[in-house]
């Protein structure tokens, strides 16, 4: 999984490629712990993931949890089999997805 | 400067890295006490008084100190409470967690006068205990801590801004907009208490009815569908089993997009949305199969049940393609997903119910 930060004040852009799973969960979760400080703005970049597992989405709604309470996050280019495990899991009600 | 302010600052200068240290420690005191309470605020603040503000309060009441430790608002705190209630909630907190100096601490509410309105706030001065852990130059030493309403805090903020820290000096046509002000503030902090209670009644009476299965007239908003999702028992049985399929845990979510849409399947009632759930039970469940059994997803919302049984229900009633689609655009906000995502809606309807 790669993870591409781009910060300008208080936005951030996380792009985020390759596989999402258990392994690489934890990879993601650490550089949003390490990220998020001061941040009003997050964009998830997922043109270049491929698969998201449970692991991946748990990870997704922390950010969005931690988003919630200090500005608002969103998803761009989510590919449709991504968008399938959103929507089949019901969490795309509390996704901002573009 | 007279010989006992310069003193003053000079110790002030001294130890103002214990007071940031002291400020820090007593954020994250307050911040994991009101976590654990489960009483929701709108924020904590504090600052240590910058030097040239200190030279400011010497030079215009001097007299009254002799040290540094005279001065208690050299670190302040300030917790600002969502409703007027919680104000002494969270004052009862402060008197656990801090040793407090009841003396010197001021309830403004109880100072006003009755036929006046104006500053209300609560102010603790406070020290952190010698017993809880902190390094011993941060303890017993006595900072402020401000309690009030967002609204209070609007007002003071707002008169302060204006230049008026205190009573004195308000030119009287001011003062008396400003008191009306506060009175206004005042009454509609009790509103806000009034409303919040208001709802935490309306929710026992839901439950109440959902449990003795008397629901059926209650109209569906985010209050009652929350609390037919999370309690009804045919829903709730139809929800394990959704986790069932893949084990899952449910994830408590707001069930508020479901709102429009059950209003868009003409579900007024939570006895609509119970027919709803027996019409459509078995083709729903059968859904949530074909989608979730090889998918491996051990993590789902709460509004899962609500997302097949709205599918189930369009393929059930006979809507057509183009209405599931226009049915499906309120979630994915895209024409064309949408509109590919109804079609595969019907194909898979049509092979599960050959």
């Amino acid at each position: 999984m790669t993870i591409e930060k781009i910060v300008n004040g208080s936005v951030l852009t996380m792009n985020i490629g390759g596989r999402l799973d258990t392994t690489t969960a934890p990879e993601l979760e650490a550089a949003i712990d390490a990220s998020l400080a001061g941040i009003e703005e997050l964009t998830l970049d997922l043109e270049a993931l491929e698969y998201v597992s449970s692991a991946g989405l748990r990870v997704i709604l922390k950010a969005q949890k931690i988003m919630n309470a200090q500005g608002e996050m969103k998803l761009i280019h989510v590919n449709e089999t991504i968008m399938e495990v959103f929507d089949i899991t019901g969490f795309v009600d509390i996704l901002t997805i573009e | 400067m007279n010989l006992k302010d310069r003193m003053i600052v000079d110790t002030y200068r001294k130890r103002r890295n214990s007071y940031v240290a002291m400020g820090d420690a007593a954020h994250q005191r307050l911040e994991s006490l009101i976590k654990e309470s489960g009483i929701e605020i709108f924020g904590i603040e504090h600052r240590v008084k910058s030097e040239s503000s200190l030279i400011g309060k010497l030079n215009l009441r001097g007299e009254g100190f002799h040290k540094l430790e005279d001065l208690t608002d050299i670190l302040g705190a300030r917790i600002i409470c969502y409703f007027a209630d919680d104000v002494d909630r969270v004052g009862k907190l402060i008197e656990q967690a801090f040793d407090v100096d009841h003396k010197r601490s001021k309830d403004k509410r109880a100072l006003i006068r009755v036929d006046s309105f104006g500053y209300l706030s609560v102010h603790y001065i406070c020290a952190l205990p010698h017993d809880a852990g902190y390094p011993d130059d941060i303890c017993g030493i006595y900072f402020e801590i401000q309690v009030r309403t967002i609204l209070q805090h609007t007002w003071a903020a707002i008169n302060h801004d204006m230049g008026y820290k205190s009573e004195f000096g308000v030119p009287r046509v001011v003062g008396r907009e400003l008191s009306r002000i506060a009175g206004l503030l005042e009454l509609a902090d009790d509103e806000f208490v009034r409303v919040r209670n208001t709802m935490h009644a309306y929710t026992s009476e839901i439950r109440e009815k959902i449990a003795n299965n008397t629901a059926h007239d209650v109209l569906i908003d985010t209050l009652s569908l929350q609390e037919y999702v999370a309690t009804n028992s045919r829903m709730t049985e139809f929800m394990a089993k959704l986790a069932e399929i893949s084990g899952a845990e449910i994830s408590e979510i707001s069930p508020e997009p479901y709102i429009h849409q059950l209003k868009w399947l003409k579900k007024q009632t939570l006895g609509d949305l119970s027919q709803m759930l027996e019409d459509n039970w078995e083709l729903a469940l059968a859904l949530a199969k074909h989608s979730l059994e090889a998918a491996e997803l051990d993590i789902l919302s709460s509004n899962v049940g609500l997302r097949f049984l709205c599918r189930a229900e369009l393929y059930n009633k006979k809507y057509t393609e183009e209405q599931a689609a226009e049915f499906l655009k309120m979630s994915f906000n895209d024409e064309a997903r949408a509109a590919r995502q109804a079609a595969h809606l019907f194909r898979t309807c049509n092979s599960l119910t050959e």
